[in-house]
């Protein structure tokens, strides 16, 4: 599938401080991709880089096709994007934001970015300067959105939506991945990539720590374990498979972390005198804690 | 594409322009009033204090043994508070890409759009030099309709006047070009703001002391101030075209260098 995003050991520095360093990513179309890593570790310089604001250290990027740094201002009539601490014109209300970046971008963007702000109950004539957190963010995807991107890059996007906005900007995601659109979606929280995105990779102090599918993700993240033995004294001669972290031995019940999917250990409960068998679904918050624990090498 | 640059900086910009505009008119036209009313009081200061004749001389660009109406008039085009606004505006336009784009985090917004950076400029620069124009066109209108209220043989004639407002058009250029060179390096605007004033006041410094400290004298050709010469323009009524040209140019070029740093540098966020 052809690539919207691609990087060849992408570097940038600040001074001696390194933003990114030797970034590798492929990004296809149509994909939902969440970029994530905590704060820090070169999400927005990897973004800035991608959208032609930084000058990288070495290495190359491009999206679309186009060199990132030489092409920036053709990429992004194809890119809509959404900073992480977005600030808008204060003087501006919805209307004449629409107007002015619908004359920059040569594009009538009333209609497209109308029914967006009415999916996300954003009141257009109210002026930058009176809205609220939330009501800026609205506006700042209605302007990302309204002229139906090719590729959206999304720094943050959930920060200072409700739980039910976050939800619907999740849906509208979903749809316009389905009609081949790109969605790069950077945040440092898990849980809402993994609820949107199908691909993620992990930054950990400017380096890729992991490149993989939700579900591969979910394959290799551990699930808490309970057992019930029939008795004590089976519990007791038993020896957990390779794939079974046993924590805690209690009479006939153990608890652990079993490592990959229960399909692993299926062998051994059949020859052991198991009553009872409780898998938890996949701990990816845990997964997700481990890249970023000091001195882990967990490269994907 | 670019007349969504150009609305953008219109709806930033229209109160700045119309408020300095007004300011500059009324200014010019009050001291069109007032400063002939100081001749005698001037003229007996110059006689008695020559240290005095040497900073008038210093303001004016040229010798000035006495004052007299018409050379009080001339005072309008160079008093501090005019100087003021008319610098004070060009560094204030021109300071507002990239610094104060970057300083207040709208750049992200502005780069988010599908325009090369040298368009951005470009209407940027557009924007600023036609503001420029409505403000200096209020100051000349200030000063004729307040100078028409003068007796017939006081009035300056037209051509010099339009003359003197083209070397004070062409200072607005050079300040700009400064400001807007300064500003493609900075993050913050109050940076480019102080750093902009500090080298004009330097500037103007040298050759106000150029008058008085030969060594000044002779680095003098290096202030735009050099360039300025109201006096030899409103009573000559021939425009100096060769200072006229090195303010344009001179400005031209600072202008142009800014937008090649601001095209190749990279924005950070602050």
């Amino acid at each position: 599938m052809e690539s919207v995003i691609r990087t060849d050991r992408l570097s940038r520095n600040y001074g001696r401080r390194v933003g990114v360093d030797g970034v590798d990513l492929e990004v296809a179309a149509g994909t939902l991709f969440g970029f994530l890593g905590p704060n820090g570790a070169g999400k927005t310089t990897t973004i800035r880089l991608l959208l032609g604001f930084l000058r990288p250290s070495a290495g190359r990027a491009s999206v679309l096709g186009l060199d990132c740094w030489r092409d920036s201002h053709r990429i992004k009539r194809d890119v809509g994007y959404l900073p992480s601490d977005l600030r808008l014109y204060s003087w501006m209300t919805g209307k004449s934001a629409l107007r002015i970046v619908g004359r920059v971008r040569g594009q009538d963007l009333q209609a497209e970015g109308h029914a967006i702000a009415e999916r996300f109950e954003l009141e257009m004539d109210v002026r930058v300067r009176a809205m609220s957190r939330g009501m800026r963010q609205k506006l700042g995807l209605v302007l990302a959105l309204a002229h139906r991107p090719k590729l959206l890059v999304l720094d943050e996007p959930t920060t200072g939506l409700d739980p039910l906005m976050q939800d619907e900007l999740a849906r509208a995601l979903t749809e316009m991945a389905a009609r081949g659109h790109t969605v790069f979606f950077s945040s440092h929280t898990l849980s809402e990539v993994e609820a949107v995105c199908d691909r993620v990779a992990f930054v950990r102090r400017g380096r890729l720590a992991a490149d993989e599918t939700i579900e591969g993700l979910r394959q290799r993240a551990r699930r808490r374990v309970t057992i019930t033995f029939r008795d004590a004294q089976a519990a007791a001669a038993a020896e957990p498979p390779a794939a079974l972290v046993v924590e805690e031995r209690r009479d006939r019940h153990w608890t652990g972390e079993l490592l990959g999917d229960a399909g692993s250990i299926r062998e051994w409960l059949a020859q052991e005198p198991v009553d009872d068998f409780v898998v938890g679904p996949p701990e990816l918050d845990a997964l997700f804690r481990s890249f970023y624990r000091d001195g882990e090498s967990t490269r994907c | 594409m670019l007349s969504g640059l150009l609305e953008k900086t219109v709806r930033e910009m229209w109160r700045v322009v119309a408020f300095t505009s007004v300011a500059l008119g009324l200014a010019m036209g009050l001291f069109v009033q007032i400063l002939p009313q100081f001749e005698q009081g001037l003229n007996e200061i110059l006689l008695q204090v020559p240290f005095f004749r040497t900073l008038i001389s210093g303001l004016m660009g040229m010798d000035v043994s006495s004052v007299g109406p018409q050379m009080l008039l001339v005072v309008v085009w160079t008093h501090p508070i005019v100087l003021a606004i008319v610098w004070g505006f060009a560094i204030a336009f021109c300071t507002r890409l990239p610094a104060a784009e970057i300083e207040r985090g709208t750049i992200d917004v502005l780069l988010g759009w599908p325009v090369s950076r040298r368009t951005i400029y470009l209407s940027e620069g557009l924007a600023c030099l036609a503001g420029g124009i409505v403000l200096l066109s209020c100051g000349f209108i200030g000063f004729r309709i307040s100078a028409s209220t003068l007796s017939a043989e006081l009035q300056p004639a037209l051509r010099n006047t339009l003359l003197t407002l083209v070397n004070l058009f062409a200072v607005f250029v050079a300040v700009g070009g400064i400001a807007q060179c300064i500003s493609s390096v900075c993050d913050r605007r109050s940076t480019a703001m102080g750093s902009t004033v500090t080298f004009l006041l330097a500037s103007y410094l040298v050759q106000f002391l150029s008058t008085l400290w030969e060594p000044a004298s002779r680095v003098a050709f290096a202030s735009f101030a050099h360039y300025y010469q109201p006096a030899q323009v409103m009573l000559s009524g021939t425009l100096p075209v060769q200072n006229v040209l090195v303010l344009l140019i001179g400005g031209g070029a600072l202008w142009a260098i800014g937008g090649l740093v601001w095209s190749r540098r990279s924005v950070l966020t602050i």
